[in-house]
């Protein structure tokens, strides 16, 4: 087996774990290399690659909103709240 | 101290937090919101702030800040909240439904058995501009269980500082990245169930 192939030979599970890892910038120099060799040759990888870059997106965008959105308690949730202290 | 006293004490406490509960509270409930993403537990985390803001009002110094003061209370709660999650029978159901989930995505090779078509293919619109995606994605988030959620939040909040999360969760670095593994998975799953058939 050359050397080439031996570096390719991950799972694809193994591949989406590098995913993970690598998504916290925490791969070092072999991990980088085994999971570009992998998701280069395989397609189902590069499609899930795909999604997890867009659902990282749409969680990004969700709570840049809600970072900035005022919610409001309604009279009835501070009711509530305030059952407790009686 | 007369009995009297004591109940002039706590009258005022309760008149007190009450009035810290309509001018902070939306601003808590808010904040809470956006570190839980779950307006249920939100509202119990705001709920558990007066409650401990009532019980040691008396360690509230007059003249400080208040607000700076439920802050305080309320990030601790929010931390108890994701660190709750820490005991044996919830560890255990997690990884349950971790393994579960990796089970129905993998062959025993580690290969891909449940081959999902890809969210991006077949769709013009741009996703991230459509708020029912979103809508949904928001609800798949809220229904992760607890520490996954607090990962996926915690990743933006601390732009992918895996210590500062690892420190928040009480979780090792090999935890944190199996955790936001499987909640993509869960999370794709879970946009692919209820979003694409829509
Ligand atoms: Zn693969």
């Amino acid at each position: 087996m050359n050397f080439l192939m031996k570096m390719a030979m991950i799972s694809c599970k193994q591949a989406a774990l590098l995913g993970s890892k690598g998504s916290f910038n925490a791969l070092n120099f072999i991990e980088r290399i085994k999971l570009k060799m992998h998701v280069k040759i395989c397609t189902t990888c590069q499609d899930y690659a795909e999604d997890s870059k867009l659902i990282d997106e749409a969680i990004e965008k969700i709570l840049q909103q809600r970072e900035k959105q005022q919610l409001s308690l309604t009279d009835e949730q501070k009711a509530r709240i305030l059952e407790v202290l009686k | 101290m007369s009995k009297s006293d004591i109940t002039n004490n706590s009258l005022d406490a309760n008149t007190v937090v009450s009035k810290w509960l309509d001018t902070y509270g939306d601003d808590m409930f808010s904040w809470a919101y956006y570190k839980t993403s779950s307006k249920e537990t939100a509202e119990d985390l705001v709920q558990d702030t007066m409650v401990s803001a009532f019980k040691s009002f008396d360690k509230f110094r007059e003249g400080s800040n208040p607000k700076t003061w439920l802050y305080t209370i309320l990030n601790n709660k929010i931390i108890d909240y994701y660190r709750a999650s820490n005991t044996q029978k919830s560890v255990n159901q997690t990884t349950l439904q971790g393994n579960k989930l990796e089970d129905d995505n993998y062959d025993a090779n580690g290969m891909w058995s449940n081959v999902q078509e890809s969210l991006w293919s077949n769709t013009e619109e741009h996703l991230l501009d459509n708020p029912s995606f979103l809508k949904v994605l928001g609800s798949c988030i809220e229904h992760l269980p607890e520490k996954w959620r607090g990962v996926v939040i915690g990743k933006y909040i601390h732009h992918k500082k895996g210590a500062q999360i690892c420190k928040e969760l009480d979780i090792t670095p090999s935890n944190l990245w199996q955790m936001a593994h499987r909640a993509k998975l869960q999370l794709r799953t879970c946009l692919n169930q209820n979003w694409k058939d829509k």
